[in-house]
Protein backbone atom coordinates (compact mmCIF):
# COMPACT_ATOMS: atom_id res chain seq x y z
CA UNK A 1 0.00 0.00 0.00
CA UNK A 2 1.41 3.45 -0.88
CA UNK A 3 2.31 5.71 2.01
CA UNK A 4 -0.21 7.95 3.14
CA UNK A 5 0.21 11.79 1.97
CA UNK A 6 -0.26 13.55 5.15
CA UNK A 7 0.02 17.52 5.42
CA UNK A 8 3.90 17.38 6.06
CA UNK A 9 4.25 15.49 3.06
CA UNK A 10 2.31 17.47 0.37
CA UNK A 11 4.48 19.36 -1.74
CA UNK A 12 3.67 23.04 -2.97
CA UNK A 13 3.80 23.35 -6.56
CA UNK A 14 3.78 19.70 -7.13
CA UNK A 15 1.29 18.98 -9.87
CA UNK A 16 -0.67 15.67 -9.52
CA UNK A 17 -1.49 15.37 -12.83
CA UNK A 18 -4.40 15.30 -14.90
CA UNK A 19 -7.58 13.28 -14.67
CA UNK A 20 -10.38 12.92 -17.51
CA UNK A 21 -14.31 13.11 -16.20
CA UNK A 22 -17.18 12.88 -19.02
CA UNK A 23 -19.82 14.84 -18.95
CA UNK A 24 -22.49 12.22 -19.56
CA UNK A 25 -26.50 12.74 -19.70
CA UNK A 26 -27.01 10.12 -17.37
CA UNK A 27 -24.84 12.06 -14.36
CA UNK A 28 -26.75 14.98 -15.41
CA UNK A 29 -30.02 13.39 -15.36
CA UNK A 30 -29.41 11.41 -11.91
CA UNK A 31 -27.77 14.87 -10.45
CA UNK A 32 -31.08 17.06 -11.64
CA UNK A 33 -33.26 14.21 -10.67
CA UNK A 34 -32.05 14.02 -7.17
CA UNK A 35 -31.94 17.94 -6.56
CA UNK A 36 -35.72 18.36 -7.91
CA UNK A 37 -33.61 20.97 -10.09
CA UNK A 38 -35.27 21.72 -13.17
CA UNK A 39 -33.51 25.00 -14.52
CA UNK A 40 -34.41 26.02 -17.52
CA UNK A 41 -31.24 28.10 -17.76
CA UNK A 42 -28.99 24.81 -18.75
CA UNK A 43 -30.59 24.65 -21.82
CA UNK A 44 -30.24 28.52 -22.80
CA UNK A 45 -28.39 28.60 -25.39
CA UNK A 46 -30.05 25.39 -27.25
CA UNK A 47 -27.37 22.90 -25.77
CA UNK A 48 -27.64 20.78 -22.29
CA UNK A 49 -25.39 22.57 -20.22
CA UNK A 50 -23.82 20.76 -16.62
CA UNK A 51 -25.62 22.26 -13.81
CA UNK A 52 -22.58 23.57 -12.20
CA UNK A 53 -22.80 22.10 -8.99
CA UNK A 54 -21.38 18.83 -10.04
CA UNK A 55 -18.40 20.67 -10.25
CA UNK A 56 -17.68 19.70 -6.73
CA UNK A 57 -17.93 16.33 -7.56
CA UNK A 58 -15.28 16.30 -10.59
CA UNK A 59 -13.38 17.48 -8.31
CA UNK A 60 -13.38 15.32 -5.00
CA UNK A 61 -13.40 12.34 -8.17
CA UNK A 62 -10.08 13.88 -9.64
CA UNK A 63 -8.41 14.59 -6.54
CA UNK A 64 -9.10 10.66 -5.14
CA UNK A 65 -8.09 9.66 -8.55
CA UNK A 66 -4.63 11.36 -8.80
CA UNK A 67 -3.88 10.91 -4.93
CA UNK A 68 -6.44 7.90 -3.44
CA UNK A 69 -3.57 7.89 -0.59
CA UNK A 70 -4.56 11.14 0.96
CA UNK A 71 -6.10 10.87 4.81
CA UNK A 72 -10.32 10.82 5.05
CA UNK A 73 -12.20 13.38 6.96
CA UNK A 74 -10.74 16.41 4.82
CA UNK A 75 -13.14 19.33 4.72
CA UNK A 76 -14.39 21.66 1.89
CA UNK A 77 -13.23 25.09 3.30
CA UNK A 78 -13.29 27.78 0.42
CA UNK A 79 -13.33 27.62 -3.18
CA UNK A 80 -12.78 30.31 -6.32
CA UNK A 81 -14.23 29.78 -9.42
CA UNK A 82 -13.56 31.48 -12.80
CA UNK A 83 -15.12 30.68 -15.97
CA UNK A 84 -14.75 29.93 -19.62
CA UNK A 85 -16.83 28.48 -21.61
CA UNK A 86 -19.93 25.92 -20.17
CA UNK A 87 -19.49 22.56 -19.78
CA UNK A 88 -21.95 20.29 -22.14
CA UNK A 89 -23.59 16.67 -21.67
CA UNK A 90 -21.06 14.69 -24.11
CA UNK A 91 -18.15 16.36 -23.04
CA UNK A 92 -15.15 15.43 -21.36
CA UNK A 93 -13.69 17.58 -19.12
CA UNK A 94 -9.91 17.41 -18.26
CA UNK A 95 -8.24 18.83 -14.60
CA UNK A 96 -5.10 19.34 -13.92
CA UNK A 97 -4.21 19.79 -10.43
CA UNK A 98 -1.34 21.42 -8.42
CA UNK A 99 -0.98 21.95 -4.96
CA UNK A 100 -0.68 25.79 -4.53
CA UNK A 101 -0.63 26.45 -1.20
CA UNK A 102 -0.33 24.88 2.10
CA UNK A 103 -0.60 26.48 6.17
CA UNK A 104 -1.32 25.73 9.52
CA UNK A 105 -4.32 28.30 10.75
CA UNK A 106 -5.88 28.14 14.20
CA UNK A 107 -4.34 24.70 14.71
CA UNK A 108 -5.47 23.19 11.35
CA UNK A 109 -3.90 22.03 7.97
CA UNK A 110 -4.87 23.65 5.17
CA UNK A 111 -4.21 22.78 1.44
CA UNK A 112 -4.46 24.95 -1.57
CA UNK A 113 -5.30 23.11 -4.79
CA UNK A 114 -4.88 25.52 -7.97
CA UNK A 115 -7.08 23.69 -10.54
CA UNK A 116 -6.96 24.12 -14.62
CA UNK A 117 -10.14 22.37 -16.31
CA UNK A 118 -10.46 22.08 -20.11
CA UNK A 119 -13.00 20.65 -22.53
CA UNK A 120 -11.92 17.84 -25.65
CA UNK A 121 -11.13 21.27 -28.28
CA UNK A 122 -8.89 22.46 -25.42
CA UNK A 123 -11.34 25.42 -24.56
CA UNK A 124 -10.88 26.94 -21.01
CA UNK A 125 -14.06 25.63 -18.91
CA UNK A 126 -12.99 26.51 -15.35
CA UNK A 127 -9.97 27.46 -13.29
CA UNK A 128 -10.16 26.92 -9.43
CA UNK A 129 -8.43 26.82 -6.52
CA UNK A 130 -9.90 24.58 -3.29
CA UNK A 131 -9.27 24.85 -0.11
CA UNK A 132 -9.33 21.38 2.32
CA UNK A 133 -8.69 21.17 5.92
CA UNK A 134 -6.63 17.96 5.88
CA UNK A 135 -7.19 15.40 8.91
CA UNK A 136 -3.63 14.52 9.04
CA UNK B 1 -29.48 37.63 -19.75
CA UNK B 2 -29.01 39.91 -17.09
CA UNK B 3 -32.07 42.26 -16.79
CA UNK B 4 -31.21 45.60 -17.69
CA UNK B 5 -33.09 47.04 -14.67
CA UNK B 6 -31.11 45.19 -11.98
CA UNK B 7 -29.85 47.42 -8.66
CA UNK B 8 -27.65 47.43 -5.90
CA UNK B 9 -30.16 45.91 -3.24
CA UNK B 10 -32.18 43.19 -5.55
CA UNK B 11 -32.66 40.04 -4.01
CA UNK B 12 -31.45 36.92 -5.52
CA UNK B 13 -33.66 33.73 -4.76
CA UNK B 14 -34.28 31.76 -2.72
CA UNK B 15 -33.65 28.22 -3.93
CA UNK B 16 -34.13 25.27 -1.13
CA UNK B 17 -34.04 21.95 -0.38
CA UNK B 18 -34.62 19.45 1.90
CA UNK B 19 -31.45 16.64 2.44
CA UNK B 20 -33.37 13.45 3.04
CA UNK B 21 -31.63 10.60 3.81
CA UNK B 22 -32.87 9.11 0.45
CA UNK B 23 -30.90 12.38 -1.44
CA UNK B 24 -28.02 11.89 1.12
CA UNK B 25 -27.51 8.02 0.44
CA UNK B 26 -28.25 9.03 -3.56
CA UNK B 27 -26.00 11.22 -3.51
CA UNK B 28 -22.97 8.79 -2.63
CA UNK B 29 -23.69 6.81 -5.53
CA UNK B 30 -23.95 9.58 -8.04
CA UNK B 31 -20.58 11.23 -6.51
CA UNK B 32 -18.92 7.90 -6.05
CA UNK B 33 -17.87 9.53 -2.76
CA UNK B 34 -18.81 6.28 0.01
CA UNK B 35 -17.72 7.96 2.92
CA UNK B 36 -20.12 7.16 5.25
CA UNK B 37 -20.31 10.15 7.60
CA UNK B 38 -22.43 11.99 4.65
CA UNK B 39 -25.41 9.58 5.24
CA UNK B 40 -24.69 7.54 8.72
CA UNK B 41 -25.80 9.55 11.42
CA UNK B 42 -23.30 7.14 13.75
CA UNK B 43 -19.90 7.61 11.34
CA UNK B 44 -20.84 11.48 11.95
CA UNK B 45 -20.70 11.06 15.15
CA UNK B 46 -17.78 8.89 16.04
CA UNK B 47 -16.12 11.94 14.03
CA UNK B 48 -17.38 14.53 16.40
CA UNK B 49 -20.75 15.86 14.84
CA UNK B 50 -24.21 15.50 15.74
CA UNK B 51 -25.58 14.02 12.69
CA UNK B 52 -24.66 13.00 9.42
CA UNK B 53 -22.94 16.21 7.57
CA UNK B 54 -23.60 16.37 3.82
CA UNK B 55 -21.20 17.25 1.09
CA UNK B 56 -20.32 20.52 -0.28
CA UNK B 57 -21.56 19.71 -3.66
CA UNK B 58 -24.64 19.60 -2.13
CA UNK B 59 -24.94 22.69 -0.42
CA UNK B 60 -23.24 24.23 -3.03
CA UNK B 61 -25.79 23.40 -6.03
CA UNK B 62 -28.23 25.19 -4.41
CA UNK B 63 -26.00 28.50 -5.05
CA UNK B 64 -25.09 27.61 -8.61
CA UNK B 65 -28.81 27.03 -9.56
CA UNK B 66 -29.76 29.99 -8.46
CA UNK B 67 -27.25 32.46 -9.77
CA UNK B 68 -28.05 30.68 -13.18
CA UNK B 69 -31.97 31.02 -12.71
CA UNK B 70 -30.96 34.57 -11.64
CA UNK B 71 -28.68 34.79 -14.63
CA UNK B 72 -30.35 32.93 -17.41
CA UNK B 73 -27.67 30.65 -18.32
CA UNK B 74 -24.45 28.97 -16.07
CA UNK B 75 -22.37 30.97 -15.07
CA UNK B 76 -19.17 31.21 -17.94
CA UNK B 77 -17.48 34.09 -19.97
CA UNK B 78 -15.12 35.57 -17.09
CA UNK B 79 -18.02 34.94 -14.54
CA UNK B 80 -16.35 34.83 -11.18
CA UNK B 81 -17.55 32.95 -8.01
CA UNK B 82 -16.00 32.77 -4.64
CA UNK B 83 -17.40 30.99 -1.54
CA UNK B 84 -16.42 29.31 2.16
CA UNK B 85 -17.86 27.01 3.88
CA UNK B 86 -18.34 28.11 7.21
CA UNK B 87 -20.30 25.52 8.81
CA UNK B 88 -21.78 21.90 8.16
CA UNK B 89 -25.15 21.26 6.95
CA UNK B 90 -26.49 17.72 8.22
CA UNK B 91 -28.92 15.48 7.15
CA UNK B 92 -32.32 16.43 8.02
CA UNK B 93 -31.77 20.12 7.31
CA UNK B 94 -33.25 22.44 4.90
CA UNK B 95 -30.82 24.40 3.46
CA UNK B 96 -31.87 27.93 1.56
CA UNK B 97 -29.87 29.85 -1.14
CA UNK B 98 -29.86 33.77 -1.16
CA UNK B 99 -28.20 36.71 -2.51
CA UNK B 100 -28.18 40.36 -3.00
CA UNK B 101 -26.75 42.79 -5.97
CA UNK B 102 -24.03 44.71 -4.22
CA UNK B 103 -22.65 46.65 -7.39
CA UNK B 104 -23.98 47.05 -11.27
CA UNK B 105 -21.64 48.91 -13.78
CA UNK B 106 -21.96 48.42 -17.59
CA UNK B 107 -20.08 45.69 -17.69
CA UNK B 108 -20.50 43.66 -14.38
CA UNK B 109 -22.45 42.74 -11.82
CA UNK B 110 -21.77 41.67 -8.44
CA UNK B 111 -23.33 40.29 -5.85
CA UNK B 112 -23.05 38.73 -2.01
CA UNK B 113 -24.82 35.09 -1.76
CA UNK B 114 -25.22 32.44 1.06
CA UNK B 115 -26.63 29.57 2.55
CA UNK B 116 -28.56 29.65 5.41
CA UNK B 117 -30.04 26.34 7.48
CA UNK B 118 -33.64 26.18 8.80
CA UNK B 119 -32.51 27.79 11.96
CA UNK B 120 -31.38 31.35 9.67
CA UNK B 121 -27.55 30.10 10.51
CA UNK B 122 -25.18 30.85 7.41
CA UNK B 123 -23.66 27.81 6.42
CA UNK B 124 -21.56 29.33 3.13
CA UNK B 125 -20.85 32.99 2.36
CA UNK B 126 -19.14 34.02 -0.78
CA UNK B 127 -19.58 36.32 -3.67
CA UNK B 128 -19.70 36.54 -7.56
CA UNK B 129 -19.19 38.36 -10.38
CA UNK B 130 -21.41 38.24 -13.45
CA UNK B 131 -20.55 39.79 -16.52
CA UNK B 132 -23.43 41.81 -18.43
CA UNK B 133 -23.13 40.54 -22.07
Amino acid sequence: MDELITFDKTVVGEVWGSHDWPVTQELCDAWQNLLSDETPAYTADGKRAMPQGLLLVMYANCSVALRPNRPSGGVHAKQKLSFGVPAYVGDVLTTQVKVSDKYLKRERRYVELETITTNQHGEMVVNGVRTTIVSA
Amino acid sequence: MLDASIAPGDTIGPVTLEVTHALAKEFTVISKDMNSSHYDDAAAQRLGFPAAIQHSAISSSLLFRMLADWKGSVLQGDDEFECAFIAPIFLGDTPMARGVVTEVTDSVVSCDFWCENQHGAKTIVGKARIRRA
